[in-house]
């Protein structure tokens, strides 16, 4: 079987070794091509090689042979042992076989009865045959046989050592001899007896010859050895013969047996090539001296042919086919190569499955051919007549020769006709025509393009003007006609302006700038209304009659001058002032006079009307009063810097609740009320800066609402500061207060000015600020403003200019004479500490109550079940049970309290109750793919939404994993390397 | 002074269409978008929600048919048509998209129809049939003119074999197919007698299954519970995985050559790499009764398999319970289940005779959709996976009606497997020799041999 057959072959090589220097044995590892060539050459290698290619003498020969064996023999046998083993082990190594194949074929069926038979008689000791192989050398016959037995001897030892390993070496073995390439022609393994005939007949013949051959070259030493191994073979044969014979009269032979595996056995020992055989012929016929005879000559012959066709069927790959295995083994054999094959070729597809598999996303269908992108060059390379119709019209066109080409041509050959002056003169006539062509078009175009302000208003003066002239015209012919027309505009203006239909936003406007599109009508209606909301936007005068024109003029001119007059005097605003409110009450006082009818006429209506108008004269008194007492700090040109008012003038501020501070109320009113009625005044009155200070009065520029009216004094005053006239008995909890330390802060608010840093100006500023906020919030202060005190904003004359941030930088507060006063009805500092520190042991004793009822709460109860009158007997006499049913605490429920992470905390609850509404939000247990909870939170942690990130990001986050296009055929994969299967 | 203008690019505020809504720039500072776990968290159940409202796989269900269909071939080449053929030897080839048959042969086969497959390339319509007559022929819907309805036409060509055939499949790319009875025989198409017999061992063959991607490689599935792997290159065959019950079809994978699925007696789908065959790389189970038929879907990412117990179930091919579970009111044992070739549909033929059109993805509306639309349903997957973990999400998306039957049935099963497995449990425990335990994906597996 295989596994004899891959031992046998290490057989033959000590053997082959010996026949051709009849001293050595080679090693088994010597290669298989090395044995196809010359016979000559040594075959082996180590000790092998290094051995003479021909030994002169026997004796030698048998000397060293002699010794070699005597040394070596037994460490020989352990190698080659060694050698087989490690061969085993690499078979193993190369195809795993299931301990269940091993199983399926034992050792029995390896080795069955007739191997025994056949290898009864090698069944020896080594110990035995190493003994006789050393007076082998006397016959030849013997040795070889013995050798061969030796040999065996060594096999069936093995196979009793380790059958089921040979037994895998055997499949293995076979399986690599199954291709034919695996079998060199030269290697002619005479090693079956499935071969028998084949044999016999190619070994008859030689063996004769060879025995002629012999027998003439008796005295040649060297020839001797040459022909050793053919004799060894021959002679092996014969001692064979009866053995096959037998065999196959037992009817032993292949074709019957199925099973018979081990038939193959017998001469599995010899493996020799042609080669070997012819080439020690035609060695010899080469050496030998002169002898050159008529047989040889044809061996020679023989030997060249037997070359060329030797090296033929090595080109053409086939050689001699191995014995067939039974069929099931065999078939067993292909299986398993053919399962290999394929496993490797269907490996190729792994690393495109692998790179699909780890794909972030698939396209379906896969391998989609790139779509061809129209360019220019491959329309116009592919242009040409496609249809009928457009064929027929090219076929046409070029029997008429109206072609493009043919019109070149025709063009080239038209001026040709013509002289070089002629056609030059052609040619600028042209080029002259197609310049004035460009230049008018250009022209024709910018003309087109130009729609400049300019033009526009130009154009807008020339319609308004032929309006106008129509309008007068109209007013001539037609006066009716024309008032009826101007009456219209005026109410159409009017009713525009009131309802604002003008807009764009209007629901029709929104209808039909929707329609509007490619809707010429549509635009221009919209235009229209455009139109019309710009002119009725026009200021009135635009359209107006002639007297409004004069009446706009006039207060425009009056506007115009107070405008342009800019530096007019305080002392002439004033007077203007007061004239206007003059004439005002005088107009009262007329209008009192005149005589009422209707309702007016009754007296309530009258009594009414009285009231009012004295309400409006005291009003207007007032108001003249006032600006009659106003001052103003003046600058050299007359200009008011700052308006002073007298003090007289002062505010009584209530305390309205105890602990507040309140600022400005009074303040406040007042100066609305006064901007009420002094409405025209101060309106008109313009001067310059000064408005800036009634703002800061009023409390809005700087955020300081003041409890009473401000006397704002210009920035000469610096060296006026309040003295803080209550350092003592000061709340410790509103010492940061801007209030109580106002002096103080007025003190250190005085100390900024021009040169001090920047620093101390913010932070002034930042002060002043919280204060404000403070004193506009109503914080809880016990300290109030004294109302005879005034706080004076003061301001540097050069920074009058708006109300920006940065003119905070020089506010100067500033208290004048005692800065606050004690509420009685406020808390007193000791009050206020005595009732935040107050039941402070208190608070311990409660919180660790609270802790002990919120570790109660937690921690797992028992629940007591019992119902009275169940479950015991009743009536007169019984008493009643006093057995409790108890159901124990669900274990898991609760935490016990020595258990609680706050159990050793003193000051602290830590809520261990689970949320149960939130367990909707988890997932119960970890999703397979995650190893930790960490790694799967991670997936949830980034939103997804677009509420959450940017387009491109959400988009990103979204796209599916697999997209197949709709409607297309998703091919199987294909990779390039199997394109061609 | 050079002036930097703010320029705004026109696409940022146009619409794409006039009844498209105007484009509103988003602020996405977090501040003014809080809870934003919270609230994906109501999205996902939402959707959730909306998928299950929306899931109606049902389309259509072709009657024509006699008999129950017991074969089943899509056209590798067209989306729209498909062949069956039913136990009365009828061959019907209908269109999927008017839902009719559009050709039929009423007695194409004597006795059952056990296979049908379509003969490769786009440009005939030419297919196979097979039947329990031992005849396998040719059929060709513009050649084999009909003389008039009801009447079987012509075949193209017929071939004879030696035993009754079980099943048919073509090669992918060359004028050959196999054909299984109690031997897998190869044909090549312009001869007579097959050209090879494959053999091994002597019991029936079920199905026969070429490799679409690994075009030479093929499968079959026996009565003797094994699956054999054959290969037209060595023209011999491979390896035999024997289970511990008989296999009923086999799928290739059509994306991973060397993967494939098969539908078991033992109730469950198992997915093999032919390499490795000593265990399945995924076992799929769900049905309650032998699985008849299993089909990958294009992708390869997708299984159908339909059952005995009447019900057609889907599968990610790497999870081992199904995705979704299709019935009807009169469907009957599923014998034959197909995924269309676009990814999108399912077919199944029963017992009923009935051939029927399911939707892949229940829920999945076909049809062109606006950009918002689509980003808003990937949108929608996107947090339904994402939460489908979570308790209430994962209610919703798991819940399904299924017929009382196999709902017991399933209950049973499950009893009768948590008892095998405590008892499992319990030997391994009390045993001393330290039994370790079998993986579920070796349990089914008895060995691969190559004898």
């Amino acid at each position: 079987m295989g596994g004899l057959r891959k031992t046998s072959t290490k057989m033959t090589t000590p053997r082959r070794g010996s026949s051709s220097s009849s001293s050595g044995r080679g090693r088994g590892s010597s290669s298989r091509g090395g044995r196809g060539g010359s016979h000559n050459r040594p075959t082996g290698k180590g000790e092998f090689t290094e051995r003479p290619k021909a030994t002169p003498k026997v004796d030698e020969d048998d000397n060293s042979y002699d010794v070699f064996e005597a040394e070596d023999h037994e460490d020989f046998g352990k190698r080659r042992r060694r050698h087989v083993e490690r061969v085993d082990v690499r078979n193993y190594e190369l195809d795993n076989i299931d301990s269940e194949d091993d199983e399926e074929i034992d050792s029995d069926d390896a080795f069955n009865d007739s191997d025994e038979e056949r290898f009864a008689s090698y069944k020896r000791l080594p110990g035995a045959s190493s003994t006789k192989d050393v007076d082998s050398e006397d016959s030849e016959e013997e040795d070889e046989d013995e050798e061969d037995g030796e040999d065996l001897v060594d096999l069936s030892e093995m196979l009793d050592a380790s059958e089921s390993e040979e037994e895998a070496e055997g499949l293995s073995k076979a399986a690599t001899l199954l291709s034919p390439s695996a079998l060199g022609f030269d290697d002619l393994a005479v090693d079956g007896v499935d071969e028998e005939e084949s044999d016999d007949q190619a070994f008859a013949g030689m063996g004769s010859d060879s025995d002629a051959s012999v027998a003439s070259d008796d005295d040649e030493e060297e020839e001797a050895e040459r022909l050793s191994k053919l004799d060894g073979f021959v002679t092996s044969i014969s001692a064979r013969a009866p053995r096959r014979r037998f065999v196959t009269e037992t009817g032993g032979g292949y074709a019957e047996d199925e099973n018979a595996i081990g038939s193959g056995l017998v001469t599995k020992g010899v493996s020799l090539g042609i080669n070997d055989l012819l080439g020690s012929l035609g060695g010899h016929a080469d050496e030998a001296e002169g002898g050159e005879h008529q047989g040889l000559r044809q061996i020679r012959d023989l030997k060249n042919q037997v070359t060329k066709l030797d090296k033929a069927a090595k080109k053409a790959g086939a050689g001699v086919v191995a014995a067939p295995l039974a069929k099931r083994l065999q078939d067993q054999m292909d299986r398993q190569v053919a399962y290999e094959k394929s496993k490797k070729s269907v490996s190729e597809w792994q690393p495109a499955v692998d790179s699909n598999r780890a794909a972030e996303h698939l396209s379906f269908p896969m391998n989609q051919p790139d779509r061809q992108t129209l360019t220019t060059a491959s329309l116009v390379s592919n242009l040409g007549a496609k249809t009928d119709l457009e064929a027929q019209i090219q076929s046409v066109l070029q029997e008429s020769g109206m072609t493009d080409e043919q019109q070149r041509q025709y063009e080239e050959l038209e001026l040709k006709n013509l002289s070089p002056e002629e056609v030059r003169l052609r040619q600028r006539e042209l080029r002259m025509m197609r310049e004035l062509m460009f230049r008018s078009e250009r022209k024709a175009k910018r003309m087109a393009k130009i729609k400049s302000k300019a033009y526009r208003r130009i154009l807008k003066k020339d319609k308004d003007r032929a309006q106008e002239k129509a309008m007068e015209r109209l007013k001539e012919e037609d006066p009716e006609m024309h008032a009826m027309l101007v009456e219209k505009m005026a109410r159409s203006r009017a009713e525009e302006r009131m309802s604002l239909r003008h807009k764009n936003t209007s629901k029709w406007a929104r209808e039909m700038s929707k329609r509007s599109h490619g809707d010429e009508d549509t635009q221009q209606a919209l235009r229209d209304q455009l139109e019309q909301h710009d002119a009725l936007k026009r200021k009135v005068y635009d359209i107006g009659s002639g007297e409004e024109l004069s009446d706009y003029e006039a207060g425009k001119d009056s506007d115009g001058e107070s405008d342009s007059d800019a530096d007019m005097s305080f002392a002439a605003v004033k007077s203007r002032a007061l004239q206007k409110i003059a004439a005002e009450m005088d107009k009262n006082d007329a209008a009192d006079d005149t005589p009422h009818k209707t309702l007016f006429g009754m007296k309530f209506m009258q009594n009414a009307m009285q009231r009012k108008e004295e309400a409006a004269q005291r009003d207007a008194q007032m108001l003249h009063d006032e600006f009659a007492s106003l001052e103003a700090d003046v600058d050299e040109d007359g200009v008011a810097i700052s308006l002073k008012r007298p003090a007289a003038k002062k505010a009584k501020v209530e305390a309205k609740a105890p602990g507040r501070m309140s600022f400005g109320a009074a303040g406040a009113k007042k100066q609305k009320q006064a901007d009420e009625d002094g409405d025209e005044p101060a309106k008109r009155v313009r001067l310059n800066e000064a408005g800036q200070v009634g703002q800061v009065a009023s409390g809005g520029g700087h955020r300081v609402r003041l409890a009473e009216p401000v006397s704002v004094e210009a920035a000469e005053k610096k060296g006026r500061s309040g003295k803080s006239a209550e350092p003592a008995a000061l709340n410790p909890w509103v010492s940061d207060d801007v209030s109580a330390h106002a002096g103080q802060r007025g003190g250190k608010l005085n100390e900024l000015s021009k040169d001090s840093t920047k620093l101390d100006k913010l932070s002034a500023r930042l002060r002043s600020k919280r204060k404000g906020g403070a004193a506009g919030g109503g914080a809880e202060e016990s300290v109030l403003l004294d109302v005879n005190k005034t706080l004076s904003v003061d301001k540097p004359a050069a920074d009058h200019s708006d109300d920006e941030p940065a003119s905070d930088d020089d506010i100067r507060l500033e208290h004048k004479g005692r800065s606050a006063v004690v509420n009685p009805n406020a808390f007193s500092q000791r009050e206020l500490v005595e009732q935040a520190f107050a039941e402070d042991n208190i608070v311990e004793a409660e919180f660790a109550a609270e802790k002990d009822a919120a570790m109660d709460d937690e921690a797992p109860k028992d629940l007591d079940v019992t119902l009275p009158g169940w479950g015991s007997w009743g009536g007169t006499g019984v008493a009643p049970a006093s057995k409790r049913i108890i159901r124990k605490a669900p274990e898991g429920s609760g935490v016990l309290k020595q258990n609680r992470m706050d159990a050793k905390m003193g000051e602290v609850i830590i809520n261990q109750k689970q949320a149960k509404s939130s367990n909707k939000y988890y997932a119960s247990n970890l999703p397979f793919p995650f190893y930790t909870s960490k790694q799967y939170e991670e997936t949830l942690q980034a939103p997804l939404g677009k509420e959450w990130n940017t387009a491109k990001s959400h988009s990103k986050g979204i796209k599916p994993r697999v997209l197949v296009k709709a409607g297309k055929i998703i091919d199987p994969l294909s990779i390039p390397s199997k394109k061609r299967q | 002074m050079k002036i930097k203008a703010l320029s705004r690019s026109t696409t940022e505020y146009t619409r794409e269409t006039k009844s498209d809504i105007q484009l509103l720039p988003r602020n996405i500072d977090p501040e003014l978008h809080p809870l934003e776990r919270a609230r994906e968290y109501k999205r996902a159940l939402n959707a959730a929600k909306l998928e299950r409202m929306f899931a109606k796989p049902f389309l259509a269900s072709l009657s024509g048919h006699i008999d129950g269909i017991y074969a089943m071939a899509k056209n590798p080449w067209d989306l729209d048509s498909v062949v069956t053929g039913s136990g009365d030897g009828e061959l019907r080839m209908w269109s999927l998209s008017s839902q009719e048959t559009i050709w039929r042969a009423p007695e194409a086969h004597r006795g059952i129809v056990k296979g049908v497959c379509n003969i490769p390339g786009g440009e005939t319509d030419r297919f196979l049939s097979v039947g329990t007559d031992k005849l396998a022929k040719v059929w060709s819907r513009s050649e084999s003119s009909v003389a008039s309805d009801g009447v079987t036409p012509e075949t193209v060509a017929t071939y004879t074999g030696k035993h009754a055939f079980s099943g048919i499949d073509h090669h992918r790319s060359r004028p050959l197919f196999a054909t299984s009875s109690s031997l897998v025989e190869i044909w090549d198409v312009d001869r007579s007698e097959p050209i090879t017999n494959l053999t091994w061992g002597a019991d029936t063959i079920n199905t026969v299954k070429m490799n679409q991607t690994e075009v030479n490689v093929l499968a079959t599935c026996g009565t003797d519970r094994s699956i054999i792997l054959y290969d037209l290159r060595t023209n011999s065959p491979l390896a035999k995985l024997v289970m511990t019950l008989s296999t009923n079809a086999i799928s290739w994978n059509p994306m991973e050559a060397f993967m494939f699925a098969t539908a078991n007696e033992d109730h469950n789908v198992y997915t093999f790499d032919m390499r490795r065959m000593d265990h399945a790389v995924n076992v799929l189970r769900d049905h309650v009764s032998a699985v008849m038929d299993v089909d990958y879907s294009p992708t390869g990412l997708e299984l159908v398999s339909g059952s005995y117990d009447r019900s057609v179930r889907l599968w990610d091919v790497n999870k081992g319970h199904s995705r979704d579970i299709y019935h009807a009111k009169r469907m009957q044992r599923v014998f034959c289940v197909k995924y269309t070739l676009d990814n999108n549909y399912v077919l199944s033929g029963s017992d009923d005779s009935n051939l029927r059109l399911w939707r892949a993805r229940a829920s999945q509306r076909m049809g062109a959709k606006s950009n918002r639309e689509r980003g808003a349903i990937e949108y929608a997957e996107k947090l339904k996976d994402r939460f489908a973990y979570v308790p209430e999400v994962r209610k919703v998306l798991q819940h399904r009606n299924v017929p009382k039957g196999i709902k017991k049935a399933s209950r049973t099963k499950q009893d009768m497997l948590q008892s095998r497995k405590r008892k499992e449990e319990n030997e391994r425990k009390h045993d001393k020799s330290g039994k370790a335990r079998v993986p579920e994906r070796k349990k089914a597996i008895l060995g691969v041999t190559n004898k």
